[in-house]
């Protein structure tokens, strides 16, 4: 049996505890039922916890197994969700004050694909006000405090579900990302998160941040961990006017191939610029390990997007959170006190971009598409930073739009991108590696993403907690 | 004019548009407010004197692009010759 508490176990080795009888859904529940409760004061991830609810599931869990039904790679594991995923008859907020009393009468689809695999909703996560920011300092539950220094913040908006992963509160986590949501906080807690292709995840039953942005997606403490949570919830959704009805592949398929013969290209123009020292050193020591693992290095343009960044001064996608003015626009005009200062603040100036902007932004979009298209028709992946910089503390307050510089070109593109872990900084805290791959090319994604985590261990360190 | 003057000129400028922005939009804006996001809302964009040249039309909410390709590789090869 592995000697690792239960709850840090792997979801493939607590799988194999489970299906070895050595473990039970239930005992693994209540283990994170307990870290929960043992990390809640210092984290303040959690919004909700479930416990009866997840006591539920893992019973149910536990006789399914006993009764030879076997539901795969996650039945019986501990999911917690970004609490802006409707659960039926569990409240989600969205990290609002007026939407504290919420409760969804529906499950979102992907709240019902967990489900069918099984996994057990230990509780809802803290994120940014609707999403809507990088700092998970939340006005109305608290900030959520990063596991490797309390001071600072863990990211956003997902900062609830990389705290929680990365602290062993949760086994994996539901993100979403629009400019860098689950990427940003997975590189500042020292996880994995990975972002699907836009279309590939459905998001009915999501609270929307940008129609045309939003992504659901996984956190995990490992490629595979996060590989298998993919599995488990993407696929076509006709309920989701985004959804692609695109054939989807096990994203764990290749995790075992090596990288001979795999070619990586380096924008360094767009995403690596203004990268803090700690950061570039440790993202280009990758890149040398990513050499030694058999993969031919290039540098690359995408001239396109590094006009973009010039243009709009690293905010490459405010045009198109057009949209999420108009999903706030009722509530702006009924609750605006109801709003975290920044958050009314940034839905104002949303609000005033001109339907002009907004379209040229589309087009310009489809020029970035096909300009991503083309290069990635030449390399295999994209290599660079996840963020500039490591977490800034929570007395900082929100370094504006830093901290999605590197990330938001993906979201805008629509390209299938991960983060994990490449190393520490003078302070010890962690730094990400983002890796980006054609769409709908999540297989090749986590086969580049996990030879990376297997040959160097960053992703094995605990913060201490 | 000096430039004390014509930056005060400006200014009055800008807040006069984002009140008529605001007054479209039927956001809730007193005047602290108002003056706020006048210091905080960008020019026009460089968005919008982009020279685009002869494009498609830009995409929706979806990858319909990747999705037309595709069909027009399918149909390609449907009626080859």
């Amino acid at each position: 049996m592995s000697e690792a508490a239960p709850h840090l176990l792997s979801i493939r080795e607590a799988g194999a505890e489970l299906r070895a009888g050595r473990l039970t859904a239930s005992a693994l529940t209540e283990a994170t039922l307990a870290r929960i409760a043992e990390t809640e004061p210092r984290l303040n991830a959690y919004i909700t916890v479930t416990a009866e609810h997840a006591r539920a599931q893992a019973a149910a869990a536990d006789a399914e197994l006993a009764a030879g039904h076997d539901r795969g790679p996650l039945h019986g594991i501990p999911v917690a969700l970004k609490d802006l995923v409707d659960t039926a008859g569990i409240a989600t907020t969205g990290g609002s004050g007026f939407l504290r009393e919420r409760v969804p009468q529906r499950d979102a689809a992907v709240v019902a694909r967990l489900a069918e695999a099984g996994a057990v909703l230990p509780g809802k996560l803290n994120l940014h006000e609707f999403a809507f920011g990088t700092t998970s300092a939340n006005p109305h539950y608290g900030p959520v405090r990063n596991p490797w220094d309390t001071e600072r913040s863990p990211g956003g908006s997902s900062g609830g579900s990389a705290a929680a992963v990365a602290a062993g509160s949760a086994m994996a986590a539901l993100g979403s990302d629009t400019g860098g949501s689950i990427r940003i906080p997975a590189a500042l807690c020292g996880v994995v998160g990975l972002m699907a292709t836009y279309g590939r995840v459905s998001r009915r039953g999501v609270l929307p941040l940008s129609w045309s942005l939003d992504h659901v997606g996984p956190l995990a403490r490992s490629v595979e961990d996060a590989a298998l949570v993919l599995n488990a919830i993407a696929g076509h959704d006709p309920a989701d006017p985004g959804s692609a009805d695109e054939p989807v592949p096990d994203a764990t398929a290749e995790l075992a191939r090596d990288l001979a013969g795999l070619v990586v290209g380096l924008p360094r123009d767009p995403l690596w610029l203004d990268v803090e020292e700690p950061v570039r050193e440790a993202c280009e020591r990758a890149v040398e390990e990513l050499r030694a693992l058999g993969a031919e290095v290039r540098e690359v343009k995408l001239p396109l997007l590094a006009e973009m960044r010039r243009m709009e001064r690293g905010r490459f996608h405010r045009a198109f959170l057009a949209e999420a003015g108009a999903y706030h626009s009722r509530w702006l005009r009924e609750h605006p006190d109801s709003y975290g200062e920044d958050v009314r603040a940034t839905l104002e100036v949303v609000s005033l971009v001109p339907a002009t902007t907004y379209i040229n932004a589309q087009r310009m979009r489809r020029l970035a598409i096909e300009e991503s298209r083309a290069l990635l028709a030449e390399v295999d992946v994209l290599v660079s930073p996840t963020t500039e910089h490591t977490a800034p503390t929570i007395a900082e307050g929100d370094p504006g739009t830093r901290l999605v510089r590197l990330t938001a070109p993906y979201d805008v593109t629509g390209i299938p991108a991960i983060s994990v872990p490449c190393g520490f900084d003078g302070g010890g805290l962690p730094i990400g590696l983002m890796i980006g791959a054609r769409h709908w090319d999540e297989v090749t994604l986590c086969r580049v993403a996990h030879a990376y985590e297997q040959a160097t261990g960053w992703h094995t360190r605990r913060p201490p907690l | 004019m000096s430039s004390d003057r014509a930056a005060d000129v400006e200014a009055q400028a800008q807040l006069a548009r984002v009140r008529a922005l605001a007054e479209t939009a039927a956001l809730p804006l007193d005047e602290e407010r108002l003056a706020a996001l006048a210091r905080r809302l960008p020019g026009p964009s460089p968005l919008d004197r982009y020279d685009f040249g002869e494009t498609e039309p830009p995409l929706g909410l979806r990858l319909a692009d990747e999705r037309g390709a595709r069909a027009d590789e399918r149909g390609a090869e449907g009626h080859a010759g």
